[in-house]
């Protein structure tokens, strides 16, 4: 039971890393201003680093929303477009 | 597959249940333990050999031959000697037009000398072809100069070799072809204006025959070579009896078309410019000790016995020729007129005669053919040069009809490109020609005297003598074509055989650089995988092909997106919408770019995934997982892919990356018509996700999709 839930916590972890590794990258790549807007879907868990992803879009300046859509169990997120004061803008968490 | 033989019954009741399996027997044969070898069904893909491209190239070059089937290639000493000496017994066509051309300038009284001239040539000739009978016996898997001078001088003296010889090779098709040309507008005047076409129409056909193989070729070349003997020897005999009976040549060119007679002093320069333009005549008495490996066995003998005919043919009809012309006070013609040899043969056959265009036509065809001993010297000396890592891998391939192709097509595309910027003139193109040739005579020659001094075995003291007589007499030559043709054309050779021996050595580190990257120490024991794998697969909405590289994907790695690139947002929102709903457990990016273009964001993207990945651990692998449409005919290829071309392109040599095509085939209408019943039943609730009869007859869907 006990190596159940260690094997769990581990998964947990392994998955929302990789989620917020995949929204850095949009956050760079609507920053760097090759991409408008990068929309992900079905990411695992999105809600578990929503916050953490929240403070790296408003130090880049992008705009960020965490999208929830009825009849999907998972909430997209939409990362940009760029906000024009960065660091400082507030970002609606829906 | 289950092999057709009848059962066996033999003395245990279960050998007559055994079935034997050979799922491979239709493409290879069983060898050996953990051995099986190639079937020639095996190198033909299925869809290719239906194709019309395949069914052209089959015609155009016969049947795909087996490497077993090489040991039947080789040469008998009959058709050795017109494909290895072609080059050699043609320049007798035009090394006495080389001569006259250059003494006319010191008036008909300097003609006088160019017997003298030929019988000097003709020494050369018998000691270089003694020298290289010696070559054929010390170095019987061939190669000629470049082996010799690599491995009793040095590498590089290997490569000036090799370089002087590639060019004496492409020299030899554009000069051969240019001189055949001529032969035929020697009779046919018009034909002096469309010259080039016909040479480039010339060059293509050898190719062919060369593309075809080597015993195919020498069977198209043999008879030429023969019928120009023959004829040529008839000239001479005839032509030597008119003149021992004080009979007059049977015709005299008109004064007007003659080049006229110059004035000037005959003084040592011109007797030596005459004798450089003379040496042409020794212009491809190499090649047969480059190829004596195509003899048949003993190849070496075989190889010095064709050398001797060889250097005896020549000899004869290069003095017959000049004495009969010098005898008839033969002088060369204007640009367009005809040739010396054939003013010979008019003059001794009479202008117009049966025998007149017979001879002209077999001097045309053994010239046309001359070409073939470059084409087949140099594909062999590109592929020796290419194992050696001087040349591009691709030379040291063989076609499917055992052929050098890549060396074949590369002689053919120069030789075609010089005879375009000399405009197709023989007398223009000659200047370049011998100096490639001496200098690796001298380097072969040098290289054996050091190789007997090396070996020491029996009668090396004589041997030795007779390379170093034919070194010093090659490099006298040397000197005397190189300063003598300088100004006219020979600088330009002295400044390609550098810059190929620079080209031959960038190649050679580039080699050296990857070997030494790529090679494992002996020693060193290939690791586990140890980095992580991630999976970027490229997208343009949902259908069968995307899914399946999904599938492929998710194979691949736990972490696995799917990234759509686009500029229309509505497009784009629906796809996402799509894909939440029939592949909700891969993320999808979707990057909404400014721009119109595939390749750039997904670059972008590609190098920010790597940018955000932690600094403390190593970068994982990254596979682009392509999905690939593959269309059922060839036309269709032009519709789909072009931005995975694209794409694939760009992706190549990125670091830490791995691209991946996931081909998806198009099903016949039927079966696609069944896969689909098939998948409406399985998700059907009502039949419970069972399969109905026509699926049990149809064929298996597709196990990714």
């Amino acid at each position: 039971m006990e190596h159940d839930r260690l094997r769990d916590a581990w998964l947990l972890a392994e998955t929302t890393e990789r989620t917020l590794l995949d929204i850095v990258a949009a956050i760079q790549l609507v920053a760097g201003g090759a991409a408008r807007r990068v929309v992900l879907a079905s990411l695992p868990e999105p809600e578990l680093v929503a916050a953490e992803a929240l403070a790296y879009a408003q130090a880049a300046g992008v705009e960020f929303q965490l999208a929830r859509r009825p009849g999907v169990p998972t909430p997209c997120v939409i990362i940009g477009p760029r906000s024009r004061r960065a660091d400082t803008g507030y970002n609606e968490v829906s | 597959m289950t092999d057709d033989r009848p059962t066996l019954h033999d003395r245990k009741p279960g050998d007559r249940r055994v079935r034997v399996e050979r799922p491979h027997s239709p493409y290879f044969r069983y060898t050996g333990p953990g051995m099986l070898t190639a079937k020639a069904a095996a190198s033909l893909a299925p869809a290719a050999s239906r194709g019309p491209l395949e069914r052209f190239r089959r015609s155009l070059f016969g049947r795909r031959l087996s490497n077993e089937e090489e040991a039947f290639e080789r040469l008998p000493k009959k058709l050795a000697l017109p494909i290895f000496s072609s080059d050699a017994i043609s320049s007798s066509a035009y090394a006495t037009e080389e001569i006259f051309r250059v003494l006319v300038v010191a008036g008909a009284g300097a003609l006088l000398i160019s017997v003298q001239m030929a019988l000097a040539i003709t020494v050369l000739l018998a000691v270089v072809s003694l020298s290289y009978r010696q070559v054929c016996r010390a170095y019987p898997s061939g190669g000629g100069a470049y082996i010799v001078a690599r491995e009793n001088l040095s590498p590089l003296m290997g490569l000036v070799a090799a370089a002087a010889l590639l060019i004496d090779y492409v020299m030899t098709v554009a000069v051969s072809t240019a001189s055949a040309v001529s032969q035929a507008y020697s009779v046919i005047p018009a034909l002096y204006d469309i010259r080039i076409e016909i040479a480039l129409a010339a060059i293509a056909l050898v190719t062919i025959a060369n593309l075809r193989g080597l015993r195919e070729a020498g069977l198209f070349f043999a008879s030429p070579t023969y019928l120009f003997i023959g004829l040529a020897f008839l000239v001479i005999a005839l032509g030597l009896a008119k003149l021992a009976l004080g009979q007059g040549p049977a015709y005299v060119a008109p004064e007007a078309q003659l080049v006229p007679l110059g004035t000037e002093p005959l003084g040592i320069i011109l007797i030596l410019r005459a004798f450089a333009a003379g040496s042409v005549a020794l212009t491809g008495v190499e090649a047969i000790a480059n190829g004596v490996p195509a003899f048949r066995p003993p190849e070496a003998k075989n190889a010095g016995n064709t050398m001797l005919t060889m250097a005896i043919l020549l000899g004869v009809l290069f003095i017959g020729i000049t004495l009969v012309a010098d005898g008839f006070g033969i002088r060369p013609t204007e640009d367009g007129g005809r040739t010396v040899i054939a003013m010979v043969a008019a003059s001794v056959f009479g202008d117009g005669s049966a025998l007149f265009y017979a001879f002209q036509a077999a001097t045309a065809l053994i010239l046309f053919l001359a070409v073939n001993t470059s084409f087949n010297a140099f594909p062999r000396l590109a592929a020796i040069l290419a194992k050696d890592e001087y040349m591009p891998r691709q030379f040291a391939f063989r076609g499917d009809r055992l052929a050098f192709s890549w060396g074949i097509v590369a002689l053919a595309t120069v030789s075609g490109l010089i005879l375009l910027a000399f405009g197709g003139d023989t007398h223009a193109l000659i200047p370049l020609y011998s100096v490639g040739v001496f200098v690796c005579f001298t380097l072969s020659q040098v290289g054996m005297v050091k190789h007997w001094f090396t070996v020491r075995e029996s009668g090396w003291r004589w041997r030795a003598v007779i390379n170093g007589l034919g070194a010093l007499l090659t490099f006298v030559v040397l000197c005397v074509v190189a300063s003598m043709k300088f100004t006219s054309g020979a600088w330009l050779v002295l400044l390609l055989i550098p810059l190929l021996i620079a080209g031959f050595l960038t190649i050679n580190r580039q080699y050296a650089a990857t070997h030494d990257q790529i090679a494992m120490r002996p020693d060193q024991v290939a690791p586990a995988p140890h980095r992580e794998e991630r999976v970027v697969i490229p997208v343009s909405g949902i259908n069968r092909a995307v899914v399946q590289a999904v599938n492929v994907g998710r194979v691949i790695s736990k972490d696995v997106r799917a990234v759509l690139v686009s500029d229309d947002h509505a497009h784009a929102e629906e796809t996402r919408a799509a894909w939440e709903r029939q592949i909700p457990h891969v993320p999808l990016v979707v990057v909404e770019s400014p721009y119109r273009a595939l390749t750039g964001p997904l670059l972008a993207y590609l190098e920010v995934l790597d940018r955000s990945w932690p600094a403390d651990r190593e970068p994982p692998i990254t596979f682009v997982v392509v999905p690939e449409y593959v269309p059922s005919h060839w036309w269709e290829r032009l519709l789909y892919n072009q931005s995975t071309a694209e794409l694939r392109r760009a992706l190549l040599g990125r670091p830490d990356t791995i691209v991946t095509n996931v081909p998806y085939r198009r099903e016949q209408p039927e079966s696609f018509r069944r896969l689909q019943e098939h998948e409406i039943a399985r998700d059907d609730p009502a039949t419970g996700g069972a399969p109905g009869p026509k699926d049990r007859r149809g064929p298996q869907p597709p196990a990714a999709v």
